[in-house]
């Protein structure tokens, strides 16, 4: 207990906090403590409440019952004013920052009176204080870059200054690094640990169990509303932690595979796009799974768009069955049996309200008809196929996707893909996001894919599950190749190298 | 379809029962109100409008807007006048030809909405006035009459006692309806309005959709155009200004979402008779011309704020 | 995008800019008078630019004719624009009756004769030709009253709110009333001068008043020939009397028909004509008898 002073007053406390929604309990007695300069990692399957808690840590919803003791202080349902002004502040999953206005303009957005009176005095204040942030965090960043020019990534890290700067006691993570690459992770883990230097507590989620060991001091687990465990890390194991969220033992995280390559499906020769990449080559058999290692912006996600027709690449050339290919859009990518799945899943993944159905057959809807008319009691049956095959989570096919959680929105859109039988898969951070079950079922069902032939392209950030399931890796460093490694000969340093090449 | 799953069901429910309520508070303030004929009277009013509203419901759901349909309306109506004169004009060509028109007119707008990527609201506004001078030059700014008997029966003949203008109403309506819910086009206009990178993603010929869509409310436009022009016996010139916004009116009022991707047929036709019954009511019950505008909107916008009181009670 | 949007608006403009510079240029010593009408879309106001072409051509004068769309900001430029061309006269068709005053004062300003033709402005113009609305009105009322011995309902509809023809037709339609105790004022609804709304109008009356309709009085033929028309649908055109102002030519052909009882002409010719020989008096500095030209309204019946 590193940073349990004895004696130590907790900053949080929870005794007993019960929540439900209409009927449906959501929070079962939880009762949770946080010391000054703790880090504290929440971890629990998608739904299993970690949000529900946060936002009742936050003030945003009351507990039903039991209390939630802040400082000593029963904490009530507050307005945002007023929770910006009482020592917690939280950083959602989704950003919410404003694009059109600059980073410093963000950072004190809704405070801009403590920067003085007239607004070119603001002004100024804000660029100086906010210069001063950035480099005291060692982030090369100009204060006065509006934030729509920033990368997610940046902006994450923009959002993260915005707490730090509010002087919070208490800062509530909902995912910070889903959307970071290895480089900015580093960059996050020492501003996590200047924080905790600091004396302010951390309360974080995450999927990625190298974080959840790596970041944190404790580890909590719930599920189905629960408080599994609450343990220092020392005592608990990764393995652990995985089969208390999901609730019974999970042997290998990884399904095991057996490497097997047939004839060369894809061919591709100095393919590139002038600004984006350039020079890519590399043979894809039946039945392997290709991974895409390297940092995020490195252009992996661009080469992955030009293979499935939504980039045209201007450079090189692709031979998909010995023939010449050059797809001018998706449609006809589709057509020729080649399936995409996308790193931005609420962007071009699915339409958010159509329903699971509709959305499982968008791709293939011209095998569902006749003179354009629909057979719908065919889409049907193919959908609650899909449903039962792949254990969607909704509450029947006509269930909109927006209401389904990440991992089961990300289930849908592998099942459109699917759906139109693909022979090469390109799967753009397939588990991005989502909760470890569906991740292990994602895993599985890229196995079992492999198995019956089809190839994969795998473009992760995420190393332990680039190294799992590829068989080759190639790496991509600024729009080059800089090397292709096979999986038993390499380890993440390597791969690091390269992607830093 | 059952009133349960009208009044929970579907997103057209508040307006179900705000058509409702309208009509017994009009009914209780005049006896002339609820009579079969008046109710004829009504259906056969609203005939134009619906059918603009039909044609412009897929443009909205596919997230787009056409403010040209008065106009492309006008041109259609002056075409088919100017090939149904009494002498020696023919019906069938009058209705080839401005439907034709009324389909070049919206192919031309989907052409430029596609290639521009210029906002649909600003390539249709140019439309708007583009076909407005179209119909002058055509007509030479005159209306076009003496128009043949069997053109003239399309606006004011019956088959069966039903009004030719209410069965295309009618007609068209079905039509669309299955259309929008029953065939892979409908289901790519929606997917396009609820996410356009994502339906391009997924392989649909979002181009192609988008083309056809507008195309489709020409030729809707095109067919108002010929009943208005048959109704009242001449191609006007100047026919349907302002249509498009009552057009666009019911579509919202049916609740269609102005941002795409939700929306029903079912919905447009009930926002068309909402329309169409207080612009009766008002005459009805003699309201002041000055007045009638003051009521006709507030009413609309009761209405809209009624339903979406009425949505979020559903959740 | 952004700067090749402006350069293609700024060619446009130059493009204009040079279209009708040259047509300026041209050769001048043609008398040349401007026109400005209220709407080219109204076939009334047509007839009265045909007849103002027609007589520019016998006399050898070279017309400008713009439309000012029925807006009196669009007239008043037009007239700013016929200053600085130096045209020799201008003939105004007022849009409004205030908001189109400005254009007759920039004309005096400029010393440049100006005529107003078919409707009147605050400001007084150096010479006026037109008929008065107001007497139209009491033409077709008196008409009603002649068709039905003095006694019955009738309905009354008007143009757009608020424009001056509107308003004195009303006007003269009220005053000619009071001369008939007997006649009783059902309603009266806008139609705002377009057939197919007065057509829905006239349906909806049909509705709450049924039988008892036995007179129309519709401030245009267009609006006219929609009430005819909703009562000939309705079958009951044989029972009701519809009258309306202008004479245009369907109108004309339906009165010939025994459909409308009656339209109330307004001369066309006769304003055109009137029109150019005033400008044309003003240019060459003759004097004008009366700077009040009124063309008499005439009752055209089958």
């Amino acid at each position: 207990m590193e940073c349990r002073v004895e004696g130590e007053k907790p900053v949080l406390e929870l005794n007993q906090v019960s929540i439900a929604y209409s009927g449906t309990p959501i929070l079962h007695s939880i009762d949770l403590s946080l010391y000054p300069g703790e880090i504290h990692a929440l971890v629990g399957e998608n739904g299993a409440g970690k949000s529900t808690l946060m936002k009742t840590i936050l003030g945003i919803i009351s507990p039903d019952k039991g209390e939630v003791i802040f400082f000593g202080q029963k904490r009530h349902h507050q307005s945002l004013k007023q929770i910006m002004e009482s020592g917690i502040s939280m950083i959602h999953q989704e950003l919410m920052l404003i694009p059109e206005l600059s980073i410093a303009e963000n950072i004190f957005l809704g405070r801009e009176n403590e920067l003085g009176f007239w607004p070119w005095e603001r002004k100024k204040n804000a660029q100086l204080k906010t210069a001063e942030l950035l480099r005291d965090c060692d982030i090369p960043l100009d204060p006065a870059t509006l934030v729509k020019n920033l990368s997610i990534a940046e902006q994450q890290l923009v959002e993260i200054l915005r707490a730090i700067s509010q002087r919070a006691h208490l800062i509530l993570m909902d995912e910070p690094t889903s959307s970071l690459s290895e480089k900015e992770i580093t960059l996050f883990r020492r501003l996590i640990h200047k924080l905790k230097n600091e004396g302010v507590s951390i309360l974080f989620t995450s999927h990625k169990m190298e974080e959840i060991f790596g970041f944190s001091d404790r580890i909590s687990v719930l599920r189905d509303g629960y408080l599994i465990s609450s343990s220092n890390k020392e005592n608990c194991t990764e393995q652990e932690v995985v089969q208390q969220m999901v609730g019974r033992e999970m042997n290998q995280f990884f399904p095991h595979r057996e490497v097997q390559s047939g004839d060369i499906s894809l061919q591709v020769k100095g393919l590139g796009i002038p600004g984006l990449f350039q020079g890519i080559e590399f043979d894809l058999h039946q039945g392997e799974i290709l991974g895409f290692g390297g940092l995020v912006g490195a252009g992996r996600t661009d080469i992955g768009k030009a293979l499935a027709g939504l980039l045209i690449p201007q450079e090189g050339e692709i031979k998909w069955k010995n023939q010449l290919v050059k797809f001018k859009n998706p449609q006809e990518a589709i057509l020729q049996g080649i399936g995409y799945v996308s790193e931005d899943r609420k962007e071009m993944g699915f339409i958010p309200e159509f329903s699971v159905q509709h959305n499982l057959t968008l791709s293939s809807l011209l095998d569902f008809q006749r003179w354009g008319i629909l057979d719908k009691s065919k889409e049907k049956e193919t959908a609650e196929g899909h449903v039962s095959r792949m254990k969607i989570k909704t509450q029947g096919v006509n269930q909109q996707v927006m209401y389904l959680s990440g991992g089961n929105q990300q289930k849908v859109v592998f099942g459109r893909v699917l759906q139109h039988l693909p022979e090469v898969l390109i799967l753009d951070e397939p588990t991005r996001g989502i909760d470890v079950q569906a991740k292990f079922e994602i895993y599985t069902l890229m196995a079992e894919l492999s198995k019956q032939g089809k190839s994969i392209i795998l473009i992760s950030s995420d190393l332990p599950e680039l190294l799992h399931m590829s068989d080759r890796i190639l790496v991509i460093s600024k729009g080059k190749q800089t090397a292709t490694l096979k999986k038993e000969e390499t380890n993440p340093a390597e791969i690091m190298s390269y992607a830093m090449k | 379809m059952n009133l349960k799953k009208i009044l929970i069901g579907s997103q057209s429910g508040g307006i179900f029962l705000a058509l409702i309520l309208m009509c017994v508070l009009i009914s209780s303030l005049t006896p002339r109100f609820l009579t079969d004929t008046n109710l004829l009277v009504i259906l056969n009013q609203v005939s134009v409008n619906a059918i603009l509203a039909f044609g412009v419901t897929f443009v909205i759901i596919s997230g787009g807007i056409d403010l040209s349909l008065g106009s492309m309306l006008a041109v259609a109506g002056v075409v088919a006048a100017l090939f149904a004169k009494s002498d020696g004009g023919n019906v069938y060509m009058a209705l080839l030809m401005a439907l034709g028109v009324g389909a070049l007119m919206g192919a031309m707008n989907g052409f430029t909405v596609i290639l521009s990527k210029v906002p649909p609201f600003i390539v249709t506004l140019g439309t708007m006035t583009i076909a407005r001078g179209a119909a002058l030059i055509i007509s030479s700014g005159r209306p076009v009459s003496d128009l043949s008997e069997s053109f003239n029966y399309l606006g004011n003949g019956d088959l069966l006692g039903v009004p030719i203008p209410i069965i295309f109403l009618v007609g068209t309506y079905l039509v669309c309806h299955f259309v929008l819910t029953q065939t892979v086009f409908g289901r790519y206009v929606t997917a396009i309005g609820g996410n356009e990178t994502a339906a391009w993603v997924a392989g649909i010929p979002v181009a192609k959709v988008k083309w056809w869509v507008y195309t489709l409310s020409g030729i809707f436009a095109a067919l108002g155009g010929i009943l208005l022009s048959a109704r009242i016996n001449t191609g006007q010139p100047n026919a349907g200004l302002g249509f498009e916004l009552d057009a666009i009116a019911a579509v919202i009022i049916g609740g269609t979402s102005t941002r795409g991707g939700k929306g029903s047929m079912t919905g447009t036709l009930l926002g068309v008779l909402f329309i169409g019954v207080i612009n009766n009511g008002l005459d009805l019950l003699n309201v002041s011309a000055y007045w009638q505008q003051v009521v006709m909107g507030g009413i609309i916008i009761l209405a809209v704020v009624l339903d979406s009181v009425y949505q979020k009670m559903k959740r | 995008m952004k700067i090749s949007l402006r350069i293609l608006l700024t060619c446009l403009v130059l493009a204009l800019a040079w279209a009708c510079g040259s047509k300026e240029s041209g050769e001048k010593k043609k008398i040349v008078i401007g026109v400005s009408m209220l709407s080219l879309q109204n076939e009334f106001i047509q007839q009265v630019s045909a007849s103002l072409e027609k007589h520019a051509k016998e006399a050898d004068v070279e017309l400008i004719v713009v439309d000012a769309e029925r807006s009196a900001l669009k007239q008043v430029e037009q007239v700013e624009n016929f200053i600085s061309q130096q045209v020799d006269a201008i003939i105004l068709n007022p849009a409004e009756f205030e908001a189109s005053s400005p254009a007759i004062l920039r004309a005096k300003k400029a010393g440049i004769p100006i005529v107003n033709v078919n409707s009147s402005t605050k400001e007084k113009p150096d010479a006026w030709v037109g008929s008065d609305d107001a007497e139209s009105a009491k033409m077709a009322i008196d008409f009603l009253a002649k068709k039905l011995n003095g006694q019955g309902n009738i309905l009354i509809i008007q143009g757009y709110m608020g424009q001056a023809a509107q308003i004195d037709r009303e006007r003269g339609a009220v005053e000619a009333l009071k001369a008939y105790p007997n006649m009783k004022l059902l309603a009266t609804q806008t139609g705002e001068w377009d057939r197919a709304k007065s057509m829905s109008l006239m349906e909806n009356w049909i509705q709450s008043y049924g039988d008892q309709i036995q007179g129309v009085f519709a401030h245009n033929d267009e609006m006219g020939l929609g009430a005819m028309q909703a009562l000939l649908d309705a079958k009951k055109k044989d029972k009701v009397v519809v009258v309306s102002v202008d004479g245009i030519g369907d109108a004309l052909k339906a009165v010939d028909a025994g459909t409308l009882d009656a339209t109330i002409l307004q001369n066309a010719e006769q304003q055109g004509a009137q029109a150019i020989a005033l400008a044309l008096d003003l240019i060459h500095k003759k004097p004008i008898k009366e700077s009040q030209v009124l063309i008499p309204f005439q009752v055209k019946t089958k």
